[in-house]
């Protein structure tokens, strides 16, 4: 845990800045947009679910908290960039915030089932409302993405917007639970009377928690409504949250750095499942059992132990909470 | 854990379903031919009076298995502790195997009884089950009586809030509802609080 | 002298089961007070009520000369009360160091944004933190195990991880649920070392044990706990003659009194 560690998920990320250079067909920068803001809501939810040990089902409300807000402001109301994300973020900011307070009083599957149940009202609102939240349909007129004069035109430069979205959630997620933030996630998770015992006030770190895995989730709702310019309530249900915890799981719950894998390849894989439409429960359903029952902890710290045993490194402690 | 294996399970099952039958809606026929019956003035379909002897009698067949039989007893005992189960012969993964058969199959009547009255298609599995689970939240999940106590009260609710509140946000409402309700009594209306201590 | 803590009149039932009646003891700083009696005599409750755990049906419980009835088991440690736990309940998935700094969350200067952003403060803070968990794993020998997660640790080891989490909250009070408890001889004795070290330095300590000559040799004053009462209290020497304290024990396999 001594030395700076160098940010695997920057790593990972610069290879990802490389996909332009492979191909610049639209269609493909879709999907590399798409699992990069996918990316960002793993981590978010990695950081309720895996680290802070919530047993939290809301992660595509937040997702679509964040989108919908700035495609109704941006899009409908003709607000800046620079006014709706920050609207945004403060929304989902509040959200989470308010969320944790379930989570005081229910754990496990009860939390799981609330949670679900205020993803369900936030779709159920979402589609009954026509008019300025565009009803089934969405909402279809949300601009691109813009800076004063400055207008993102084009695939690649959005795919590049995006990337860098990405890389400042990833290494900022990535901090923060390198410091007293993420050992206080990590404390509720492990021991909540541990914590207690320590003098950690499990409202504050709760709502910390949610709150701030909100901020995130809701973030990349916002880069997701101005990349695609389009938002429907049929993007943020159940089957989102669902394969959102597949990412998580598949990567590694509570690693970050498995969440961003676990996101990047389940985005990816199903471009190869394409041939076989309607595939894709069947998939994501059986690849989720399949982990959990082989390889429960996940793609990513089998792989970095592999990689540490035969570099001739001592296993440490990934994720470590003291940056030194 | 098991709840993520669970929902991957559900997944991979509704996947099967969507290869089988696609994501076309089904309308099944009605449980019983005939007209409603009317009694005092208020109306009753009979397929209702069906589903409500059913629920009962399923009821009533639980109550019975698991407080009068050896077998549910077994059952309640590896549930309670598995380790002083084992040492009086329990075998607890048997007991948990046998729970989850029988919630499956609860579960699959409950859907058969329903598709007549609603519709069926692949997805339909997800939005009963947020109910069903919801009314077993509120009601109190540690006891049967909760189980119906809680799907009369939800149902009853989104009655009421769909007659003189809203109609069309009827469903988000009632959640709610459930939500303040589980957070101001966690244990639900007829569960027993649990005590917090170390 | 004023008690650092005091304790009195605290009665507790659980449905129809009396577990704690009229109970009360005082802890001055600077010295050991021993809590032991047979096992169900109310001592986990009477600990978990005084560290914020529980909340007793009736009494009070007053430290540092403020009643603290009704507060949060987290401000009484912000108050300086610390404990450990019959059951361990440490970071199993943190390294045994990390353990160690959780235990300073207290006493620590941060923010979000310096984190992010990994400000020379930040990273200071981090550094000093680091330096203090280290020199408290040295005071109780468990350096070597720095990197190691504690969920890994032999049980003896985990008691002593957990008593140093505890220190690093820098408490004026330390409650221990039996922390012998699965210890060899050798671990009781260095633990005895440690607790007595502790004490000349000014820390009150209350002690709930079954380990007899444990608690006789550290403590300076003995508290009798039968049936949720506290039957006697005095210095060891009166307590190991005190009839009542005898019955008490009989039929139990305790420890002969030495």
């Amino acid at each position: 845990m001594t030395g700076r560690r160098p940010s695997e998920g920057l790593a990972i990320l610069l290879l990802v800045a490389a996909v332009p250079l492979a191909t610049q067909s639209p269609y493909h920068l879709t999907v590399a947009g798409l699992a990069l803001i996918f990316a960002i809501v793993a981590q978010g939810a990695n950081l309720v679910m895996g680290v802070a040990g919530q047993a939290s089902f809301a992660h595509s409300a937040f997702f679509g908290l964040g989108a919908y807000t700035t495609a109704v402001l941006s899009g409908r109301y003709g607000l800046s960039l620079v006014a709706t994300l920050p609207v945004s973020l403060v929304v989902c900011f509040v959200v989470g915030f308010l969320l944790a307070y379930p989570a005081l009083r229910v754990r496990g599957f009860y939390l799981a089932l609330v949670t679900l149940a205020v993803s369900e009202i936030f779709t159920s609102v979402i589609s009954q409302l026509p008019g300025v939240l565009g009803g089934a349909e969405g909402i279809v007129d949300v601009p691109s993405f813009g800076l004063g004069g400055w207008v993102a035109e084009g695939r690649l430069t959005k795919y590049y917007v995006i990337w860098i979205g990405a890389v400042v959630a990833s290494v900022s997620l990535e901090r923060l639970l390198a410091s007293q933030f993420g050992r206080v996630a990590r404390g509720i998770r492990d021991s909540e009377v541990g914590a207690t015992s320590v003098g950690i006030n499990l409202t504050r770190a709760k709502t910390q928690v949610f709150a701030v895995a909100g901020v995130y989730m809701g973030f990349a709702g916002f880069l997701y409504a101005h990349f695609m310019q389009y938002v429907s309530p049929g993007a943020f249900g159940l089957n989102t949250t669902i394969l959102v915890v597949s990412m998580i799981v598949v990567g590694g719950m509570g690693d970050m750095t498995g969440a961003l894998v676990g996101a990047l390849v389940l985005s990816l894989l199903p471009q190869w499942l394409r041939d076989y439409v309607g595939l894709e429960p069947v998939f994501f359903g059986g690849l989720l059992v399949l982990i959990l029952l082989v390889l429960p902890e996940g793609l990513v710290p089998v792989v970095r132990r592999t990689l540490r045993s035969s570099l001739g490194r001592a296993p440490g402690a990934p994720g470590g909470c003291v940056a030194v | 854990m098991l709840a993520i294996l669970t929902v991957g399970l559900a997944t991979f099952l509704r996947g099967l379903m969507i290869l089988v039958w696609g994501h076309d809606v089904f309308f099944a026929p009605p449980l019983l031919d005939g007209p409603p019956l009317r009694w005092r003035g208020v109306s009753i379909a009979r397929a209702n009076l069906v589903l409500m002897a059913a629920s009962l009698g399923v009821l009533a067949v639980l109550w019975l298995a698991f407080t009068r039989t050896l077998w549910g007893k077994k059952i309640l005992a590896a549930a309670s502790n598995p380790e002083a189960a084992k040492l009086v012969g329990i075998e607890p993964a048997a007991t948990r195997a046998a729970v989850f058969l029988l919630a499956g199959c609860l579960a699959g009547v409950a859907g058969a009884l329903v598709a007549p009255v609603t519709f069926a298609y692949s997805g339909s599995g997800f939005h009963f089950m947020l109910k069903a689970f919801a009314a077993a939240l509120l009601g109190g999940i540690d006891r049967f009586e909760g189980a119906l106590v809680g799907g009369l009260a939800l149902g009853l609710l989104e009655g009421f809030v769909a007659g003189y509140v809203t109609s069309a946000f009827r469903e988000p409402f009632v959640l709610g509802v459930v939500i303040v309700a589980l957070m101001v009594r966690p244990s639900g209306l007829l569960g027993s609080p649990a005590v917090r201590i170390t | 002298m004023t008690a650092l803590l005091s304790v009195r009149g605290v009665s507790k039932r659980f449905g129809g089961m009396s577990v704690l009646t009229n109970a009360g003891l005082d802890v001055h700083a600077g010295s050991v007070q021993a809590l032991i009696g047979p096992n169900g005599a109310g001592k986990t409750t009477l600990l978990n009520i005084v560290s914020g755990y529980l909340a007793g049906d009736t009494g009070n419980v007053t430290f540092r000369g403020r009643r603290v009835d009704g507060w949060s088991a987290s401000r009484r440690v912000a108050a300086g009360m610390a404990r450990t736990f019959q059951l361990v309940q440490l970071f199993g998935r943190m390294t045994v160091a990390e353990n160690v700094v959780c235990g300073f969350h207290l006493h620590e200067r941060h923010s979000l944004v310096g984190a992010m952003l990994r400000t020379r403060h930040f990273l200071a803070e981090e550094r000093r933190l680091r330096r203090a968990a280290d020199d408290l794993l040295d005071r109780l020998g468990l350096t070597s195990y720095a990197e190691t997660a504690a969920a890994l640790l032999p049980f003896g080891l985990q008691r002593r991880l957990e008593v140093a989490r505890a220190l690093a909250t820098q408490p004026a009070l330390l409650l221990l649920d039996e922390p012998c408890a699965g210890l060899s001889g050798p671990e009781v004795q260095e633990l005895g070392d440690v607790l007595r070290r502790l004490a000349a330095d000014g820390m009150g300590l209350l002690l709930v044990e079954h380990h007899m000559p444990f608690v006789l040799g550290l403590a300076d004053r003995v508290a009798v706990l039968d049936a949720g009462e506290i039957i006697a209290e005095g210095r060891p020497a009166d307590i190991r003659t005190n009839s009542r304290v005898i019955e008490a024990y009989l039929g139990e396999t305790a420890h002969a009194p030495a």
